[in-house]
């Protein structure tokens, strides 16, 4: 395989826009604050239930919305995390994935339902919605000795020899 | 002093420069800001890395707000709070890194 900087420099900023296009969603454990946040994890809408501002102890406010932006927070690093190996993991394809459609962000966005796939028990998640695996290296490949670089230090002797 | 020894030493003073850097950066991320929501609210606190950590409200001022207006107010104050600790961190490093001259 080839590397290329400039595909993948393109690539890591198609994902970078399409990560703050997308809107994930979290709660907290007793349903009273749901926080949306971008594919980068800013905060972009914060929605409290008004029957926990009426309650006894409305303070519990407070625990509850850092628990829901970190909810929402879990979900887009999940997704991030996995369309960005898609990019820079030499193994798979990255490819950008359709345009979503305009509408209320906190629904209809693009990356739910892989969020939701992920909290399956018992299914492995996909490594992207978008990204498209391999067959793996060792079934189609021999190791190409083109791209090993003999005089990379490997840190380790030199260290001990004091210096270089 | 030879070649060598010269470019031995430039990289030993990158590496003191770069390491005087990162423990800078880690300081900053380990600092903690508060931000004051308006009035007598509560704080809203994060860390230096500007990740939400907490939020303190004050019962008794909450009662002045409905469930929409403490959320507008909230996610504002939760903004402000992690865009001002990004841009103390990002200051920060950027004051070490010219203090160093890596810059």
């Amino acid at each position: 395989m080839v590397f290329n900087a400039d595909v993948m420099r393109q690539q890591a900023e198609q994902l970078d826009e399409e990560l703050e296009q997308g809107r994930f969603s979290g709660q907290s454990r007793d349903g009273a604050v749901t926080a949306v946040v971008s594919g980068r994890g800013r905060l972009m809408d914060l929605k409290i239930t008004e029957s926990v501002m009426r309650g006894a102890h409305p303070q519990v406010v407070g625990p509850a919305v850092v628990e829901a932006v970190a909810a929402a927070r879990r979900q887009a690093a999940t997704v991030a995390v996995a369309k960005m190996r898609a990019v820079f993991d030499k193994d798979q394809v990255w490819q950008p994935a359709p345009v979503p459609p305009a509408g209320d962000f906190a629904v209809s966005n693009w990356a739910a339902p892989a969020a939701e796939d992920h909290s399956q028990p018992g299914t492995t998640p996909p490594a992207s919605p978008s990204a498209v695996a391999r067959p793996r290296r060792e079934e189609v490949e021999e190791e190409n000795f083109e791209e090993l670089d003999f005089l990379e230090d490997d840190g380790g002797e030199d260290e001990e020899r004091g210096r270089w | 002093m030879n070649y060598q020894d010269e470019l031995y030493h430039l990289a030993r003073e990158i590496d003191e420069a770069a390491a005087a850097v990162a423990q800078t950066a880690q300081t900053a991320e380990r600092a903690p800001l508060e931000w004051r929501l308006p009035g007598e609210l509560g704080t809203v606190t994060v860390s230096g890395a500007g990740q939400l950590t907490a939020v303190t409200l004050d019962a008794a001022e909450m009662r002045q707000y409905s469930a929409d207006a403490l959320s507008r107010t909230l996610l504002q104050g939760i903004q402000d709070a992690e865009h001002r600790a990004d841009r103390r961190r990002v200051d920060t490093i950027a004051a070490a890194v010219a203090e160093t001259g890596l810059a």
